[in-house]
This record gives structure tokens, sequence and C-alpha cells, in this order.
């Protein structure tokens, strides 16, 4: 006989509810099991701990449409290759330091976590190491400039919102730039996308496209003052209003007025360098040349959080903000800067000729 | 009134005064997003954050658990079996609870070794307190079950809601055994903690809520059981059905396959379903007694859980669950938004309901009404709502400058985050977060006078 | 996508649930109250939950999978609240017959 619907009893639906979630959990199970292979250290998707080891990076996939980690050659870590026992010990230690000093709670790992602080999957490729704390830190490589910052990072802050000191130690220090070495080797769907990636300047081509990267054709117009300053107000904001301020009057004691006359009180280690470079005079900002300008805008200031944006920008972008702060934020000097300028900029700077350097001291 | 029904007051005090927790943690966090170095270096970011995370989770459970030694011994006609075990049980995880936060707040971390696991700080998300205490809420969750189903066994009788209840109460408690383990590999360790945190807020919580609820509304409105367990089976295999494989929509970028792209999706954009039935379900209930019933309170915040499950879970939910776009939000203010949203919508609303309609019959009142139960609702639901569409601007303009276009490095967060946008959009969450905190007062103080006073009965009209 | 794509999308499918909520609400409470300006609310609600659709179909640079379970939902989402709503009112008139 036909089992008939009736619709007034539980009976019927309480058995779609229980043969559903015993489907779903079925799947699931199966699902899980596929997963934890690709997993596991050394599957499909996330590399061996020895991945520290080795030069990582993160390349356009244009069968993927998405970027993916790609590990290269052999690139010490701390001037040595750990076996796989050491690279396994320091992947457990720098976990038992992430969840002691609760980082879940400010930063996200691939995504996951708190929103305060910046998201740290791709940490180890963050262009900021190099050009920003590595000179602030004064150290030689990445991973010892991560270690110094991870020790003392009330020393070296960037921002309005700082990181406390968490009472890390060297050995800690070291777990955790290993942790997000070799968690920048896992294969997360293209997330975080556009990643940027360490510049290796002069070296090798750019592994993925960066915000305005200048073509194969560099620019050979000359732009008109009103065309750069259009386009140099929008790229200030985006790229220097951060600190600077959307009206350039900066943040007292950390980040300088970019309009000439204001007046900046903040540490002699901020002040010297703006001084040497002519843009600060008897307590204020003054209005320094084209030349060092440019060269600040490009190469930032080391030993200061002014980062250097020249990797990032291209010709025209820089020629545009500087023609923009120049002539806008307060400032009327009237001075036209060039893509072709910062191109000949970037050409004529060495190392050793720079002011402020280290190489000099 | 049942020994049980006497525990359930006190759990849903205990309730209350964790939601004040979790509110001035709140505030602090709110505050820090605006003035950074506020209470700096004493109490940083992420120990405000635990307060407010974790206050979430004991005030909602707490709640839960209230709710369940309420309705028990009316569903089951007998009193709760093990009820003074369940006395201790309380008092335990009270000062467990209070001990906790205290290490939290004057201990904060400890060295990266297994005495800090074991008594300072476990740092995963929404578990960080330390094993001793994870060992505690087992015990209390393992009593709990234990004088469920006793209860049941004793009185040798079941009903299709308990039934659900207690097959629910399985998962329930061994999803927590996530909270012990320190696993190396984030990947495999986020694997794990989605299993806990998805499957209890969008699966065993969503079925123990949907109990909750089921009682509440067979006593606030009258509705037949029949109905209630026939609604409450549908939604059971709807919410499951949606919610196991929607887990997946937590996998997109943790470095599990890419099928999880596609399954979890394509689930998870079919959840707001059982949550639209719920809001369908409790129109037609109100609707019937014409939005009148003797506890207008109990009342209005159960249509306060309905819409916001529904608005929170379902419509905020499904803005960011496709992969395409949850690769810009991932991670952002805007996953805040829905949070507070979901949270609020899902559970705290249908917490505060039940804490109404148990007061009625506690005391006394024939009907039970006052002045300020409108003046917090209101208070209550405008500050949550400011909060969720101020985060909603702010996680947009983050999604939008951090991840779209700015790559998120440490350059593009500073960049994105200082942008008028985000900045104004929280600012924005810090006021409603203080209107949020008023009417958490206003709630208080309600409350705790509610019903102490002859109300006279309004002339109901027949349905 | 682009980030505009992105920003666009996201709130085209936020009104989709939105107005599906819309249509399923207005109903019930129009058949309930027996009141025609109400269902026919509800059917508005749902005559703009499509239009909402076109434009994800139209406008967005979803896949087109996601566009075909979009479309569909859409298509068979006009007969759940009335089947909702007539299982509901059967249920109640059961229970009356026999409790």
């Amino acid at each position: 006989m036909a089992q008939t619907f009736d619709a007034g009893d539980p009976a019927f639906w309480r058995a779609g509810a229980i043969s559903t979630t015993i489907v779903m959990l079925i799947v699931l199970v199966f699902l899980t099991i596929d997963s934890l292979e690709a997993i596991r250290a050394g599957g499909s998707h996330v590399p061996a701990y020895t991945v520290i080891n080795q030069d990582i990076g993160y390349v356009y996939n244009l069968q993927l449409g998405y970027n993916v980690p790609s590990i290269g050659k052999d690139q010490p870590l701390f001037g040595r290759k750990y076996t796989e026992e050491e690279a396994h010990a320091l992947i457990a230690k720098g976990k038992l330091v992430i969840q002691s000093r609760a980082c879940m709670d400010c930063h996200t790992f691939f995504g996951n976590g708190a929103y305060y602080g910046p998201d740290l999957t791709k940490a180890w490729l963050d262009p900021a190491w190099d050009e920003l704390w590595t000179p602030m830190t004064g150290q030689k490589t990445r991973e010892d400039a991560i270690v110094e910052f991870l020790m003392h990072p009330e020393r070296y802050p960037t921002w309005s919102r700082e990181m406390p000191n968490l009472g890390i130690s060297r050995e800690e220090a070291i777990a955790l730039v290993a942790y997000l070495k070799w968690m920048s080797a896992v294969d997360a769907n293209g997330f975080p996308a556009n990643f940027g990636t360490i510049q290796t300047r002069g070296r090798l081509p750019p592994a993925v496209p960066r915000l305005g990267a200048e073509a194969s054709a560099p620019e050979t117009r000359t732009l008109t003052q009103a065309d750069l300053v259009a386009v140099g107000e929008k790229a200030y904001v985006t790229h220097c209003g951060a600190c600077h301020q959307a009206n350039g009057l900066g943040v007292p004691g950390t980040f300088p007025p970019i309009t000439a006359g204001q007046p900046f009180s903040a540490p002699e280690s901020l002040l010297k360098p703006l001084a040497e470079r002519g843009f600060f005079k008897d307590g204020k900002i003054v209005q320094g040349s084209v030349k060092q300008h440019v060269d600040i805008v490009l190469n930032g200031i080391p030993g200061t959080p002014m980062p250097g944006f020249g990797a990032q920008l291209d010709d025209t972008t820089v020629a545009a903000i500087v023609t923009f702060q120049r002539n806008g934020l307060g400032n009327h000097t009237g001075d036209v800067v060039q893509a072709a300028d910062v191109r000949a900029a970037r050409a004529g700077r060495t190392a050793s000729n720079a002011p402020g350097s280290t190489t000099g001291r | 009134m049942y020994q049980s029904q006497r525990l359930a007051l006190k759990y849903f005090t205990a309730a209350i005064v964790v939601f004040g927790v979790m509110v001035i943690g709140g505030l602090i966090a709110a505050t820090d997003f605006v003035q950074p170095r506020f209470l700096y270096p004493e109490l940083p970011f992420n120990i405000a954050k635990i307060l407010h995370i974790d206050g979430l989770i004991v005030w909602l459970l707490t709640g839960f658990i209230g709710a369940v030694y309420w309705f028990l011994p009316g569903e089951l006609g007998r009193e709760t079996e093990g009820v003074r075990l369940a006395e201790i049980m309380f008092w335990i995880l009270c000062a467990a609870v209070a001990v906790v936060f205290a290490v939290f707040v004057l201990v904060q971390y400890g060295g990266s070794d297994q005495f800090a696991m074991w008594f300072i700080n476990q740092g995963r998300k929404y578990v960080e307190a330390p094993r001793w205490a994870a060992i505690g809420i087992v015990l209390v969750m393992l009593v709990f079950a234990y004088n469920v189903v006793f209860t049941a066994i004793r009185a040798r009788r079941m009903t299709g809601i308990l039934a659900v209840m207690m097959i629910d109460l399985v998962p329930l408690v061994v999803l927590y055994l996530d909270a012990f383990p320190v696993i190396e590999n984030m990947s495999v360790d986020l694997y794990w903690w989605w299993w806990l945190v998805h499957m209890w807020v969008e699966a065993t919580w969503e079925v123990l809520i949907g109990c909750i609820v089921a009682l509440a509304l067979m006593q606030l409105l009258n509705t037949p059981r029949r109905i209630v367990e026939i609604w409450l089976y549908i939604e059971v295999g709807l919410v499951l059905g949606t919610g196991i494989l929607g887990l997946g929509h937590h996998y997109f970028w943790i470095g599990t396959p890419q099928y999880w792209l596609g399954i979890g999706g394509l689930f998870s954009a079919f959840e707001p379903l059982p949550l639209l039935g719920m809001v369908i379900h409790a129109v037609y209930d109100a609707g019937t007694q014409h939005m009148k019933t003797t506890n207008q309170p109990s009342l209005f915040w159960m249509m306060a859980e309905a819409f916001g499950n529904f608005l929170g879970g379902g419509m905020w939910g499904f803005m960011m669950t496709l992969p395409q776009i949850n690769l810009y939000s991932h991670g952002t203010q805007w996953t805040v938004s829905h949070g507070h949203f979901a949270f609020w919508g899902a559970y705290a609303c249908g917490v505060i309901s039940v804490i109404y309609l148990a007061l009625q019959k506690t005391r006394g009142a024939e009907v039970l009404e006052s002045g300020a139960w409108k003046w917090s609702f209101a208070l209550l639901n405008i500050g949550l709502i400011g909060m969720v569409g101020s985060l909603l601007v702010s996680g947009m303009a983050q999604a939008f400058y951090e991840r779209a276009i700015g790559g998120s490095t440490l350059q593009a967060f500073i960049t994105a985050q200082s942008s008028p946008w985000f900045t104004q959009g929280m600012v924005a969450r810090l006021a409603f977060g203080v209107i949020f905190a008023v009417g958490y007062v206003w709630l208080v103080y309600d409350l705790l006078t509610i019903g102490r006073r002859r109300v006279p009965a309004p002339i109901l009209e027949p349905a | 996508m682009s980030a505009e794509q992105m920003l666009e999308t996201s709130i085209l499918l936020g009104l989709f649930v939105l107005l599906a909520g819309g249509y399923g609400v207005l109903y019930g409470l129009g058949q309930l109250r027996r009141r025609r300006d109400l269902v026919m609310a509800s059917f508005a609600s749902y005559g703009l939950q499509c239009m909402v659709a076109a434009a994800v179909l139209l406008f967005t640079p979803l896949l087109g999978w996601w566009k075909a379970f979009i479309g569909l939902s859409c298509a068979l989402y006009c007969l759940l609240p009335p089947i909702t709503w007539r299982y509901l009112t059967l249920l109640h008139r059961l229970e009356e017959h026999e409790p």
C-alpha cells in the first residue's frame, strides 16, 4: 500500500530532518578525510615545514585566475638551513607563541581572528619589512628585522594603532618568523588577492603586477600642472593621507605636515634627517628642493617611518604627487615635476651619495 | 515553583551580569579603534576583545541552560533530576568564569609553554579560557546533560521537542573538545576550530534556540504543541540540511581544497531559508493574537529574535557568502557587522524573551507590563542596528580599499583604515555602542523591577 | 571582479534576500488580516526581487552557474510563501478538529 502524506503528522517531518542530517554528515565526513589529507604539512595545499629553507613568492596563475605561492631555490633563514626536526620544532614553538600571546585577538591568520592589526597570512612577503622596518631597526636581513620588531614593537611604530610589547623573547621571535614564512607558502586559493611581493630591485622582475606598475613604454609626454595636480591629489589621499592626513597637516609629534610654514615638533631622530634634506628649519616645516622631495618620495627616509614608494608607484604617479604637494595643501611653489624627472632621479641615485644613508655613517 | 526553576533564575541572573561584562569589553575595544592609546598598554585591544567575545559566549550559554532548567519540569511534569548537583555546578561555573576573566585582565598572557595553556590564556578565539576552566565547562555541561536525560527517564515521558534537544546536546558537548588541543598546523587548527564555532552557532545552537523558542511559544501564544513540533522538525531539517555543508563557507581561504568554494558557497546560500521560515512562523503566531498577549516584552523580544535572525544571519550573511565577494570581505569589519547582527538576532533576543517569560511567573503577574521595557527594547535595538550599519560602512570601505585595491599589505591596511569612510564608521559605531550600553542599563533596571506592582489585565480580543 | 563590482554585487544579493523576506512576511500578514493591500504589497516585493535577480544576471560578473542559481531560486521562490501559508492554515485547521 502506498504511503500517504499525512500533513498533520510530525513523524513525516521528523523522518525528513533525521535523514537530511545523516546524509549531510556522511558527505561531510568524506570531504573531511580528503581535506585533512590536503592540508597536512606536505599535503597538496600545505607545504612541509622545511619550506622555511626556501625562497617563497606569490605569483599570478593565469589558468586558475588567482595568486598561488611559489616555492623557489634555497634561501637560508637566519643564515642557516633547518632539518626536518628543527623546522618542525620551530613551527610548534611558533604556534605556542601565537596562542599564548593571543595574537588572533588582534590579527587575522588566513583572515580568521580579530581585525585590529593587519592580516598575517602573507606577512613574510610584505614589502614593509624591506622598505620600512629593515632600515628602522638597523638590521641587515628581513628575518632579523622581524625579530627585532617582535621583541620591541613599541620602538618601531608605523601608525597610530600600535602593537604592545608582549614579552616575546629572541627564541620565541625566531620561531614566529619561521611560522610566518611557512604560513606564507600555504595555498589559500588566492587569499589575500593581489598581495604585493618583495621588490628585488634590479635583479628579478616583479612577480605580480603592482599598483601602478610602469608599462614597457615609459611616459615621455609633458603634462600640464593642472593634469598632474588632479592625478596627484587622488594619489596623495590614497598613498600619503594615512599619515600626512588629507589636509596635509600631519599628526603632531609623529607625521610631519606637508604645508610649508607649519610648526612641527618630534624626536631628534626624525627632525635631523628632515633638516638635512632641507625640509625642516627653526621648528617649522619648510619647502625643500624638488630633487630632495622626489628623493624622499622614491626612497623614503631610512631610520624613520617614512617608506619609499619607488617600488609601488610609477614615475607619473610620483611626479603627480610631488607636483600636487608643492602646489596644493597650502603650498604655491609653481614647480612642475614630470615623469622623466622621476625616471632620471631613479637612475641617478646611488646608495653612497644619498643623505642620511647608513653607508655614509 | 520547582527547584529547577529557581536555579534557572540564578542562571538568568548570571547571564545578564556577564552580558554587562561583554558590553564593557565592547566599549573599550570600540574606543581603541577611535583612540588607540585608550588604556594602552595596560589593557590592550586583544584583552578587551577577549572579554567581549568570551563574555558573549558565556552569557548566551548560561541563558540557554537557564531556559532549559526553566522549561524542563513543565515539559515532563516533575522536578529536574539531580538539581542539587546542578546548583553546586552553577556556583562552580560562576567562580571559574570570574577567575578566568580576572586572569585575562590582570595576567593577560604567559610564556610559550604548557603552563600558559593550562592556567592563563589559550589564545584561540572564543576558547581562550585556559584548560583547567575548559575542563570545568565540560563538567558543567555533562551535569546539565545528565539532568535533562535522567529527568526524562524518571518521568517515563518524552516529547518531540525534548528529544530534539537531547540529541542536539551530544554534538554540542562533544564539539567543545576542540577547546583543548594546541595544533601546530594553522590550516588543520582552523579546520577543526570551525567545526566547533560553526557547528555551534550555525547548527547546534540554532537547533537549541529552536527548541527553546518552541517551548516559549507554547506558553506565550498558546500555540498548539503539534504545530510547534512540526515547525521545529522543518526548521531543524533545513538548518542542518544547509548548515552542515554550509560549514564550507569557512573553508574558502584556510588552505583547504578548491571544491569548498563551490560546496560551501552553495549550501551557505541556502542558509537563509530556515530563518525565513522562522520569521513567517513568528508572524503567523503573533498575528493570530493581534500582537497582544499578557507578556508584551516577551512577545516583542521574540519578534526581534525572528527578524534579527533572518536579517542578521540570513541577509547580511548572503551579502558576503559568495566566494567572489568573500575574497574581499573576508576578515574585515564587514564580518564584524554580520557577526553582531547575527548573534543578536539569533540568540540574544531569544534569551531575553525567555527571561521575561520566566519573570511573569516569578513575579506572579497576570499581565507583565512596564514603561521601562519599551525604552530598553528601543535603545538596545537602535544601538545594535546602528552599530551594524556603521560597521557595514567601515567594512565595505575596508574590503574595497584594503583587500580589493590595496592587496592587503601593511600599507594597504594603514591606508584603508585611515580613509574617512572607515574612520567615521568607527566613530558612529562607538556612538551607537554607547546607546546600546544605556539600553542595557535600562534592561537591568526593568528586569529588577517589572511585575512587582499589579497592572490591570487588558481585554483580549478573541483570535 | 573589480572593487566597485564587488560592492554592487553584494548589495544586490542583500536586497535579493531582503525582498524575499518582504514577500514572505507581507503575504503572511495580508492573509492573516485578510487585507488585499498587504498581499498586493507582498507581490510588489516579489516583483522587485525578480528585478534584482535580473540585475544580478545582467550586470554582475558572477559565473554562469551562480547566476543560474539566483535565477532559479527566484523563480521557485514565487511558490514558497503561498505553499507555506496553505500548509500553516491546514495544520491549524487540523488542530482544531483533532487536538
